[in-house]
């Protein structure tokens, strides 16, 4: 009935390292600290200075270059004060990176019901029996949990249309996770509603508890 | 009664589902490390950062457990290492059950998909019980170094 630290000591030892040395080498190998997900909050002026932004996204069937140079100019102009000296390709240079995001953006309830009213695409990332049983009034529900089984809905989704994604409130992260999987498919206007749907709630703006409506809210 | 349970196919046979079922467990979370620290992050019970660790070095100790006890050497130690696992992860499931958590069990990394529920449970503590009897009596004499381990 003798138990030897040191052998369980060392055989536990060794296989940490066993890990980490194979996570170094891993095609597959995570961060050994994960960082935090602390996603940059989106600026108020995407949504507010700019309504026509998200009318423009919804028609890029018409005319898309016409649309971006639009965008650009509209910024330029705030621009030009700070960056008055520079010369107009660093200007345009600017603009371009700030009108492609390098992840999604995370936005307040505030921001979140601005661009409900604009009927932007909400998902809901819960399990289908938290959204049959209510949620943001025309989302859809794509539950990360599932994600295997919902992806073909994606297909419907248009890349370049703005897309919040939420979940039951600021302790879970399944908004941020399908976030970031959707922003790697090439979604790049993603915003992630962190107060989700407890804030919503409580925040009393329109919701409904009803079956799955995908298909129909996604074609709309 | 510990006439069977000290006899040496017996304890031989533990020591094989044992090592199988934590090596097959082990390798399934190796492929694939960042879902298995998802399925430890669905439990809310370790602290965000140590996360990454745990999917990275468990499954390493699961599989060198697991070798180490199907040969034989140094049994009850290796069977000290996986009744810990074990009795941790009954713990785990137990909190999750009382929560009231729906999450996938992680037990074989995601694939498997299986929720934690009663009969993860049952599995659990049968294996345990099987780790605490090598423990007590050790690999038997089938084993490559049995007379260390007696």
């Amino acid at each position: 009935m003798k138990i030897e630290p040191k052998i369980v000591l060392s055989i536990l030892f060794i296989s940490s390292l066993l890990g980490l040395t194979y996570n170094y080498f891993s095609p597959e190998g995570i961060l050994i600290f994960p960082e935090q997900k602390t996603l940059k909050p989106a600026n108020d002026s995407l949504f507010y200075s700019s309504s026509q932004d998200s009318s423009e996204i919804k028609n890029i069937d018409t005319g898309k270059q016409n649309e971006v140079q639009k965008n650009n100019k509209i910024e330029e102009k705030s621009h030009e004060i700070s960056l008055k000296n520079d010369k107009e390709k660093s200007i345009t240079k600017n603009d371009t990176k700030k009108n492609i995001q390098t992840e999604p953006l995370s936005i307040n309830l505030k921001q979140a019901y601005t661009l409900y009213k604009k009927n932007v695409l909400f998902i809901d990332a819960r399990e289908p029996e938290d959204y049959k049983a209510a949620h943001i009034k025309n989302a859809i529900n794509i539950p990360m949990d599932h994600f295997d089984d919902y992806e073909y809905m994606l297909k419907k989704i248009d890349k370049d249309q703005q897309i919040v994604t939420y979940c039951a409130g600021s302790d879970c992260d399944l908004s941020i996770v399908l976030g970031n999987v959707m922003f790697d498919e090439g979604y790049k206007k993603l915003y992630v509603f962190f107060g989700g749907w407890n804030d919503w709630q409580k925040a009393k703006y329109p919701i409904e508890s009803s079956g799955n409506k995908n298909e129909k809210n996604i074609l709309k | 009664m510990k006439k069977i349970f000290s006899n040496k196919y017996f304890l031989l046979l533990c020591r094989i589902i044992i090592g199988f079922i934590f090596i097959y467990a082990g390798m399934e979370k190796i492929s694939n490390p960042a879902e298995f620290a998802i399925a430890i992050n669905n439990y809310k019970l370790f602290p965000f950062s140590l996360i990454n660790i745990a999917a990275l070095i468990l499954p390493w100790i699961e599989v060198t457990a697991g070798i180490l006890l199907i040969f034989g050497i140094k049994v009850k130690e290796n069977a000290f290492i996986i009744s810990s696992l074990l009795g941790i992860f009954t713990i785990a499931i137990i909190i999750s059950l009382f929560r009231g958590l729906n999450i996938d069990c992680g037990c074989f990394g995601t694939l498997s998909g299986t929720k934690i529920g009663i009969q993860k449970l049952i599995e659990n503590i049968l294996m345990l019980l099987a780790g605490i009897l090598l423990i007590y009596f050790g690999g038997g004499s089938i084993s490559l170094n049995s007379k260390s381990s007696d």
